[in-house]
């Protein structure tokens, strides 16, 4: 019988290990209420995932925060990076985290993942088959990061 | 002597991250030069004395892949170690790269430890 690692830590660990790795930012799970990203302010990224599991991953967070970590990597001040910067740098650290989280979550199996693409406007509702991480750094600041489709989470069920 | 390493992503974000691991792997490389893809890869082999190449599988025009073979038909640079880097980790596309010639592959996200450790055995 299979045995998939644990859903849930899968992602918290790929997340961890992504933004710690690549732009040195060490983030915790949030305790409590989940800070609110007012729309305005929100900067999110999805993908697909293709094979052998079919959903969607979200990365979200304040424009502020990924013009903060932009500046990190570009060696630059954060009023110097430019969105296509910013943006770059959202959709590597999806890609990145997508590809670990799949790596997680079908040790020694293949997969496949879409581009991540920038998304605008509010985020879609969380539904019954959307699990939402609620992540803080360490000047608690919020990121969260989605995962939905009844495909994907299929293996959140099986990981109980 | 610091050493000279090619860094091929089509993204420059990549490029920066990986650029920026380089420096703090310990590792002595006085250049770090960059392409976007295979093809400006291949002319930047060409024109410059390169000790090892870390590259994007997934790349528009010449992926990693076709870089590779396209490279092991070019005496003048066919011998310059190239280590792939990518998210996808499945061993049939890491044992094709291996079969045109590449000397390892590291997974994303990578640590400037582990680039030491990969990079510093090919130099």
């Amino acid at each position: 019988m299979t045995q998939y690692n644990s859903f849930y830590p899968a992602m918290i660990e790929a997340v961890q290990q992504t933004l710690e790795n690549m732009v040195f930012m060490e983030v915790i799970e949030e305790r409590g209420t989940p800070t609110d990203i007012p729309a305005a302010e929100l900067t999110w990224s999805s993908m697909l995932i293709n094979d052998p599991v079919q959903g969607e991953i979200r990365l979200a967070m304040p424009a502020v925060l990924l013009k903060k970590i932009s500046g990190n990597v570009f060696g630059i001040d954060e009023e110097e990076v430019t969105t296509s910067q910013a943006y770059d740098i959202l959709n590597e650290l999806l890609n990145t985290i997508g590809g670990l989280f799949m790596t997680k979550l079908l040790p020694n199996q293949e997969y496949k993942i879409g581009l991540p693409s920038l998304e605008s406007g509010k985020l879609p509702e969380a539904d019954e088959h959307t699990v939402v991480w609620h992540l803080i750094n360490s000047d608690e600041e919020p990121l969260k990061i989605y995962a939905g489709g009844e495909s994907l989470l299929t293996m959140h069920t099986k990981a109980e | 002597m610091g050493k000279t390493v090619l860094i091929v992503d089509d993204s420059n974000t990549m490029r920066k991250i990986v650029s920026r691991a380089l420096r703090q792997a310990g590792i002595d490389f006085s250049t770090i030069l960059e392409a976007s893809d295979g093809q400006e890869a291949l002319d930047v082999l060409s024109a410059n004395d390169v000790d090892v190449v870390l590259s994007d599988i997934n790349m528009p025009n010449m992926n990693g892949l076709e870089f590779l073979k396209a490279k092991s038909e070019i005496a003048a640079i066919k011998d310059i170690p190239v280590v792939m880097i990518s998210t996808e980790t499945g061993a049939d596309i890491i044992d094709e790269a291996k079969s045109y010639g590449a000397k390892g592959a590291i997974k994303k996200p990578f640590t400037p430890d582990l680039i030491n450790e990969t990079l510093g055995a090919l130099l």
